[in-house]
């Protein structure tokens, strides 16, 4: 029967083909603002490489010290080392602690025999970053826990920044000058992509190395300083009772502190958490869903407004038509039906044509629109291409999502006017022209 | 004819809700937008008296002390300074740079950073404070011609206009001088303290004009001290120029590269690049979120106007083909194609028209409950500016919406219109 339906929507675009075109565009123009929205948040929230424990991290990287007499005196920043060990490293269920120190300077490489200089993106981690993230390895190794301990200037590079810097010569075992030091090149790694931010570098040296290593903290406690901490929690512990022991350790940690308190704004967060954080202080992540529900809702609902406009007219036009079947004794349900099916095969239509086009917007957009919503952006590198990897794109839950999207707006598009046009009195549906 | 208009839409009324409640959701959603926009562009057309054009942050960075390169002698307490002056000369020297200033990093034009004052008239606590920027620079070099500030009333000052051989001199912007001296005439002479700390003191040596720290805010209040650049404080300054203006940004920028990236190799300096405040400004709008809230802005607006659009041609569309009898009609009577093309484009207008109050009671809704943010808006504003009057802002971003939908309304019409104003009379009525 469906089979029928469709072949009657094809008739029909065949026979008012600017109308439909307009209805295809218009459901078009939907699909393809919500799945831009939507492959946006599934990049930044799935497993995707070099990020494939997402759903298994825990991430804590915000203090803030009140002074207990005199309330409103607040210092927030990042953390310490210490306070990371203290508050996390004794938790159980977890695997690993990834950290970065956040070293902003600018890194330049210095190419040996020539006068350029070429600015890259350097991370300062430790040994459990490579753990945290696992990175495709393509020659040599991580740089060791001994590397960390004795501060060797010791550095993994990206395979791309390998192959600029010694061409087909293997990277492993070779120096490169990063801002005039000298660092051994101990392993290559396959790419991280700029959107997976937390790992994202083209250099990866141990944080001891860092010139900022031995300000570690700052303020009148130890628990400020430079730090962030991606958590990983083992695969059989319960990620939920781990953040739930983690917030306690920070309360008593707060407790021991005669003249301050200390807290991580709510954090370590779930992953996702992280990645919709802002600096507020009182974070209610309850309303930010809802600010983006809305958002999408807004997305789906003009256009549905407008296809429910024109389905609408459409159906004036086939009263006739709906009057002789339900004569005949068509139920009320099978016209809908009909409606319904014959409209999903334009909202279908519409869906593959938006899909096409999210995938050309998000091309065209791509240095700045995995960004939104974030309130404090990352810039792309000037010498950093933003590469949407295929697989981010065409995958099943990429389908999926696009499906789902095409059978909401088709019942928010179609369900009120097929209920108008199938509940019309017989006599009057004959009756029209 | 607007009476038989009005009489057919109501007529037709089951047909012309879903375009009329289109219409009133894109109302809505577009005013929001356009409120967001008219703010901003009125907070951009504030004029400054600064000029950021051709001006450029030359970036030179010392090699660090585990590099092989490093050579201690280079950076003890006496070369170190001298080696910094080395390379003021060759910079200043360079073709096509017409002024250096040294700054601290931190009160660079349109960077991140920020470093605010609270400063008072008085050391009381009761005395008028104004709360701003202050901005340091090394006054052997020439800050204000660098980024050509000006009196309030638009004449250019150099550093030598004022006398900053007093180590507690100060200079006010003019909002900051209005909210620590209200009703004088002039701060020229006149004491200041440090709110945080009295005991640190300053003697006003000169008014400028107000600039803003970004272009997309509002002026904001100032406060200009000068500390020379030494062997202890270098790591925390900055070397800003102006260009000449004969020379265009993209070539000025190669040949100050291509030349300082060997003059500038002094002791443990080496020179790193050279960036336009211009470009240093869009790049922290964009690291703020301010770039990308723009563009989300802009999709999402042509996402409704294309939305109402295509409801508009589509509605009208098949309209058109079940009023081809009534069309045909007219035209056997005597109606022109523009007559024609008329009435459809007035029924159009008057859906319109219908919905701009109830959408206006809506909009009222937002405004009432506070949802509408004024952008650049600050507790310390002295002055009030045309978004702080509401109800004005409300009229006018309303109109500018209503224009825009007639836009989008008129161009959508036209194709359709076009069509029924083609039709021959004579097929038409034959479908009758």
């Amino acid at each position: 029967m469906i089979r029928l339906y469709f072949k009657q929507a094809w008739n029909l675009i065949r026979q008012e083909r600017l109308f439909s075109s307009v209805y295809i565009l218009g459901t078009g123009l939907s699909i393809s603002m919500v799945m831009v929205l939507s492959i946006v948040f599934y990049i930044r929230l799935a497993d995707i490489y070099p990020e494939t424990n997402r759903s298994r991290i825990l991430i804590a990287e915000r203090s803030r010290v009140e002074e207990r007499n005199r309330p409103g005196y607040v210092s927030t920043g990042y953390l310490s080392e210490s306070i990371i060990r203290t508050c996390l490293g004794s938790l159980e269920g977890v695997e690993a602690i990834a950290l970065e120190l956040n070293d902003r300077s600018d890194f330049y490489v210095q190419p040996a025999g020539k006068e350029t200089q070429l600015p890259v993106a350097a991370k300062f981690v430790n040994t459990d970053f490579w753990k945290v993230f696992p990175f495709r390895f393509t020659g040599g190794q991580p740089f060791t826990e001994a590397d960390q301990l004795s501060r060797l200037p010791t550095v993994v590079i990206a395979q791309s920044l390998a192959r600029r810097l010694f061409g087909d010569e293997d990277a492993v075992g070779q120096y490169i000058s990063l801002n005039f030091r000298q660092y051994k090149v101990c392993g290559t790694v396959q790419d991280a992509s700029f959107l997976t931010s937390r790992s994202y570098a083209q250099l990866w040296i141990p944080y001891t190395v860092s010139e900022s290593y031995q300000q570690d903290t700052w303020g009148d406690t130890s628990a400020q300083g430079s730090y962030f901490a991606s958590v990983l929690v083992a695969p059989d512990a319960d990620i939920e009772k781990v953040k739930q022991a983690a917030e306690a350790n920070v309360q008593r940690y707060s407790n021991t502190l005669p003249d301050y308190t200390f807290s991580m704004m709510g954090q370590p967060d779930y992953y996702w958490q992280s990645v919709l954080r802002t600096w507020d202080d009182n974070i209610d992540f309850g309303k930010l869903i809802l600010q983006y529900a809305l958002v999408f809702l807004i997305l789906l609902l003009v256009p549905a407004v407008s296809l429910s406009g024109m389905t609408d007219s459409r159906m004036e036009r086939r009263l006739a038509e709906m009057g002789v079947r339900r004569a005949f004794g068509a139920p009320v349900g099978a016209l809908m039906k009909q409606i319904l099916s014959e409209n999903l095969f334009f909202t279908l239509l519409g869906g593959l044509l938006g899909l096409l086009f999210s995938y050309l917007l998000l091309f065209l957009t791509r240095d700045w629109v995995m960004q939104i919503g974030i309130s404090f952006v990352e810039i792309v590198h000037e010498d950093a291409e933003v590469v949407i990897p295929a697989s981010m794109l065409m995958n099943y839950t990429v389908f999926g999502i696009a499906l789902a999207v095409c059978f909401v707006l088709n019942l928010l598009s179609a369900l009120i006017p097929a209920w108008r046009a199938s509940r019309r009195q017989i006599i009057y549906s004959l009756n029209a022209k | 004819m607007l009476k038989i208009i009005c009489k057919q839409l109501l007529n037709r009324w089951g047909s012309n809700v879903w375009i009329s409640m289109e219409l009133l959701l894109v109302f809505c959603l577009v005013w929001y937008m356009t409120d967001y926009f008219f703010v901003l562009q009125y907070n951009r057309s504030i004029p400054l008296c600064r000029d950021v054009s051709h001006t450029w942050l030359v970036d030179v960075a010392q090699i660090p002390e585990l590099s092989p390169a490093y050579r201690p002698a280079e950076s003890d307490s006496a070369t170190l300074p001298a080696n910094f002056d080395r390379v003021l000369d060759r910079i200043r020297n360079c073709e096509g740079v017409e002024e250096l200033a040294v700054m601290n990093r931190g009160d660079l034009p349109g960077a991140g950073s920020y470093y605010g004052w609270m400063l008072k008239s008085s050391p009381d606590s009761v005395s008028p404070s104004a709360g701003g920027q202050r901005i340091c620079f090394d006054p052997r070099t020439d800050y204000f011609h660098v980024f050509r500030i000006t009196t309030p009333d638009g004449k250019p000052v150099s550093v030598s206009d004022f006398d900053f051989s007093d180590p507690k001199a100060i200079v006010l912007s003019r909002s900051a001088q209005n909210s620590l001296f209200p009703g004088e005439h002039t701060a020229i002479d006149k004491g200041l303290y440090n709110g945080m700390d009295t005991e640190q003191s300053f003697v006003v040596k000169g008014v400028v004009g107000d600039v803003k720290r970004f272009d997309y805010q509002r002026p904001q209040k100032n406060f200009y001290v000068a500390e020379r650049a030494g062997y202890s404080n270098i790591d925390r300054k900055s070397i800003v120029i102006r260009s000449s203006s004969s020379v265009s940004d993209a070539r000025f920028r190669q040949l100050f590269s291509e030349k300082m990236k060997k003059e500038l190799r002094i002791g443990n300096f080496y020179f790193k690049r050279i960036r336009s405040l211009e470009s240093l400004e869009k790049e922290t709008e964009a690291l703020f979120g301010v770039t990308n809230n723009y563009r989300v802005r802009v999709a999402l607006m042509l996402f409704f106007l294309l939305n109402i659009m295509l409801c508009v041609v589509g509605t009208f569309w098949y309209r058109i083909r079940q009023r081809r009898e009534e069309i045909g009609l007219r035209m056997a009577l005597g109606s022109t194609h523009a007559s024609v093309r008329r009435l459809l484009y007035v029924e159009g207008l008057c859906l319109l028209a219908v919905v701009v109050v109830p959408a206006m009671l809506i909009e009222g809704q937002f405004v009432y409950l506070g949802m509408i943010d004024t952008l650049g808006k600050s507790s310390q504003d002295s002055q009030v500016y045309l978004p702080d009057r509401l109800l004005l802002r409300f009229i006018l971003t309303n109109v500018i919406t209503f224009v825009l939908l007639v836009a989008a309304i008129l161009v959508a019409i036209w194709l359709p219109a076009d069509k029924a104003s083609r039709m021959a009379p004579a097929e038409a009525l034959h479908d009758e």
